[in-house]
């Protein structure tokens, strides 16, 4: 059966132990929605933090906020509260699922993987909030879990670093860069996290926005005082295996990177790469692209002391080099 | 006690009664299936009546090699898991590992489960000295996830009682350095008599309570009967104890471990069916994860069989035993009249294992031998059609495809090998009675999960290893019913909803037969009943 050519809806996860931080970092994303339309599933709705004239409408498990957000309550339904939404005319931007401290996050994912079997959803980014001042007062036990958890997921949000002692700070760091080597690691003060780097339709309209220009552009963008941005766009046929290794290189220095590429083996078909953490995705575009529709363009976005935007424009120069010579036509 | 279970799907698995109306039981045996009015009348008017609410009521599952009380021995704490699901590499374990270590008690003896070759990218072997810088006070131990291996510190080594003057055990291998001295490796049926130096001294509680939530996992997921297939004299206690407590343990069909030919098999059977002495297993080889299997075609040379796994260009194994030692063992047990089942991965193994039957047979001939061979990695079609005639049966660890089939692939055997690894449909297509094994705790028990593994053969990233090997739906359904029935000698009393059996199911949520293949591992477990008795149920 071939499912209409549609966008999957994204989901983003949000795990960590009880008291790190979660629910602190959805009251963010709700308030820096800036026009997108997010839903979020949350354990407790009492801790939901809603002025009162954001407020549209309150159902039984669920309360539509003016902005368009909505916020649900986590239960047995949640695949059927998923697939509902993901069934709507017009997509939200993102789901947002507050999975619980202390269940199971295996059958989370089992619940994922059944929708995204379905065609209905993708899984975005798997994002966990780690309390860096409790961490140390753990036992083995619970602070290996925590370990094991960071390990599985793209991006861990190191939280409330503002009260964690420096040295505390650095030991877990290191910590976490033995028992999570895949993960990217971010420090946080009351999950003080650009929420562009959790929702990837922001370089979407990033990519969107960059200036068509003929051949290689590659400049970089000054994005805050803690991120740092790296776009470029290109007219060049992309070698596919080139493209590879640059790609294995790039969570070294970035959170998260999104393109639209043409390879020189299909010119003809756009393809969508996106990066989150350490895990790639690179697929052809399910619909026709209208968006600057001969060339490729990437971005990605990472921590300022991390991305150095003029080395990666460099090596994204050379695996142009060593790409074809053939050019797109306008 | 009688219950009428109606108002659902019945599939039987018995190729005589497909969809019944109903189910009628009584003392935890099936009486009658059949017409609701049929099956009704069976019963006295205050029986219960299990509506199963359009649900779909299946015979319990069997998993037809598998290890439940191992498997309580060797998962939970003090054992600390680093298999590479959660602990990504070889670094992320040793810093696992002396960070345990860091907390230890003086003299805590301490066991890592889950090192992986083919699954830390990083993979090395941990040497002796490594391990004592790491933990100079504490006997630690670090167990391969395919269980066949163990790397000790000097620590291990001493409580173990193995130094230079240990004789390697027939079977089983000590690496040493040149003078003699065990240089960190042990494998096979020394690393498992190893490990027990190291559960006992966490005491009996420990391994009760983990025993309990083994049992639980079976039970959980629907199977019924499991086979106890490392079987040693000791574990009756803990079963008899299991049993005396009135918990939920799954029949299970013992296999003693031989790795002597003057081994006395006991004598076992407990409660109607709940457990009994099925047979004797004997290793011919080990793991095709390791490299102690004996081959006719060699590993590809690659990075992991070279460096991970520290195998020889060009390495094609061996077998466990000395072929006479190995042939003097089978000779004996299967002359006690016992079944036998043997460990074979390698295609040289399974030659020199069918190559052995065939004389045994043409001397003593035996009718209904059910000799069967465990695992069958690397079987050949010709192995296949050679076996059915002299009537060998096989049990397929199919879920190495699921957890291991990109490195088995890319790394280990190639495309073509790949391709008929578990060569399933293959003996299927020449009309054996197969079964399929989860190996716990190898791998987690899921009936449902052997059977979307033998149907889709997708390995972890999705790729299928062999179009022409996978099974159709019924056939991988009978292959954890009733043909696992048949492979432990219990078909005329499990494995399928038939008058006169054992009153086992399971309750799914969903129909095999209409799920999507690639889904089917998620189907609800709704409940299992054990003998007439509700055991487990969602709560739903």
């Amino acid at each position: 059966m071939v499912s209409k050519a549609k966008n999957r809806l994204p989901i983003i996860t949000i795990g960590g132990f009880l008291g790190s931080g979660k629910t602190t970092l959805v009251n963010r994303i709700l308030s820096q929605a800036n026009g997108k339309r997010y839903v979020v599933f949350v354990n407790d709705f009492g801790a939901i933090n809603i002025d009162f004239e954001k407020i549209e409408t309150v159902e039984e498990n669920r309360i539509s906020l003016k902005n368009g957000c909505v916020c649900c309550s986590l239960n047995d339904d949640l695949v059927a509260g998923i697939a509902d939404f993901a069934r709507q005319e017009i997509l939200p931007d993102a789901i947002i699922i507050e999975a619980s401290g202390v269940s199971d996050p295996r059958a989370l994912d089992a619940s994922l993987d059944m929708l995204e079997a379905a065609g209905l959803t993708r899984l975005d980014t798997k994002l966990y909030v780690l309390d860096a001042y409790e961490f140390c007062n753990l036992n083995f036990e619970d602070s290996e879990y925590i370990l094991d958890c960071a390990a599985v997921s793209d991006l861990v949000l190191l939280n409330k670093v503002d009260i964690t002692p420096k040295d505390r700070q650095t030991a877990l760091t290191h910590t976490l860069k033995d028992a999570a080597p895949f993960t990217n690691v971010v420090s946080t003060s009351y999950c003080s996290i650009d929420v562009s780097i959790l929702i990837s339709r922001e370089i979407d309209i990033a990519v969107r926005e960059t200036k068509k220009k003929k051949f290689n552009s590659l400049k970089a963008v000054n994005h805050t005082e803690h991120y740092k941005r790296w776009s470029a766009e290109t007219g060049v046929l992309i070698d596919r295996e080139q493209f590879a290794s640059f790609a294995r290189m790039l969570p070294k220095y970035c959170y998260r990177a999104k393109g639209i590429l043409r390879f020189s083996d299909a010119p003809e078909t756009p393809y969508l790469f996106d990066l989150v953490g350490y895990r790639a995705t690179i697929e052809a575009a399910e619909k026709p692209l209208q968006l600057q529709k001969m060339s490729s363009q990437i971005v990605a976005i990472g921590d300022k002391n991390t991305l150095c935007p003029e080395y990666i424009g460099k090596k994204f120069s050379e695996i142009l080099m060593k790409s074809p010579t053939a050019h797109l036509s306008e | 006690m009688e219950i009428l279970f109606v108002g659902g799907t019945i599939i039987t698995v018995d190729s005589d009664n497909r969809f019944p109306e109903a189910v009628a039981v009584r003392n935890g045996k099936i009486i009658g299936v059949g017409s609701l009015g049929e099956t009704q009348s069976l019963l006295s008017d205050g029986h219960q009546t299990v509506d199963l609410k359009g649900k779909y009521l299946l015979p319990g599952l069997i998993d037809a090699h598998s290890h439940p009380l191992w498997a309580a021995k060797t998962r939970g704490a003090p054992v600390v898991d680093v298999r590479a699901e959660t602990v990504p590499t070889y670094q992320a374990v040793l810093s696992k590992i002396k960070r345990r270590v860091a907390v230890a008690e003086p003299n805590e003896h301490l066991i890592f489960f889950g090192l992986d070759a083919q699954l830390h990218p990083d993979m090395e072997s941990p040497t002796r000295a490594l391990l004592d810088e790491i933990a100079p006070h504490n006997p630690i131990g670090i167990q391969t996830s395919n269980c066949h291996a163990l790397y000790m510190n000097s620590k291990g080594f001493e409580v173990c009682g193995i130094d230079e003057n240990t004789p390697t055990p027939t079977g089983s291998i000590i690496e040493r350095d040149s003078a003699g001295r065990p240089s960190g490796k042990i494998a096979e049926a020394i690393t498992w008599s190893a490990l027990e130096t190291f559960y006992t001294a966490w005491g009996d509680q420990r391994l009760n309570d983990q025993f309990k939530a083994s049992i639980c996992e079976f039970i959980q997921n629907g199977i019924t009967t499991v086979t106890e297939h490392l079987y040693m004299p000791f574990y009756k206690a803990y079963y008899q104890s299991a049993l005396n407590q009135g918990l939920s343990l799954p029949r299970v069909a013992a296999y003693q471990q031989a790795t002597t030919a003057d081994m006395q098999v006991e004598n076992l059977s407990m409660g109607d069916d709940r457990l009994w002495m099925a047979g004797v297993k004997i290793h011919a080889d080990g793991s095709p994860l390791i490299g102690n299997i004996w081959l006719s075609q060699p590993y590809l040379e690659t990075e992991t069989t070279l460096e991970r796994m520290n195998l020889k260009p060009g390495h094609t194994g061996s077998v466990n035993y000395p072929q006479e030692f190995f042939e003097k063992m089978v000779r004996t047990y299967f002359a006690q009249g016992w079944q036998m089942t043997i460990h074979t991965q390698g295609d040289r193994t399974i030659d020199m294992v069918l190559d052995l039957v065939e004389t045994i047979l043409s001397e003593t001939p035996r009718d209904d031998h059910r000799f069967r061979l465990e695992h069958c990695a690397l079987m050949r079609e010709d192995q296949i059609i050679r076996a059915q005639e002299l009537g060998v049966l096989c049990s397929f660890f199919i879920n190495h495809i699921t957890h291991w089939g990109a490195p088995i692939e890319d790394a280990l055997f190639g495309p073509e090998r790949a391709a008929h690894y578990m060569p399933a449909g293959t003996a299927v297509k020449y009309g054996m009675k197969i079964s399929l094994h989860a190996d716990t705790p190898m791998t987690d028990p899921s009936g449902l999960e052997l059977m979307q593994a033998a149907i889709t053969r997708k390995a972890g990233d999705g790729r299928c290893l062999g179009q022409d090997e996978c099974l159709d739906v019924m056939t991988a359904l009978k292959s954890v019913t009733i043909d696992a029935a048949y492979q432990i000698g219990m078909e005329d009393k499990l494995g399928s909803i038939t008058s006169g059996k054992h009153a086992d199911f399971v309750i799914l949520d969903q129909d095999v037969f209409q799920c999507d293949p690639n889904e089917l591992s998620k189907i609800n477990i709704h409940a299992t009943y054990l003998a007439g008795e509700l055991v487990w149920h969602n709560g739903l």
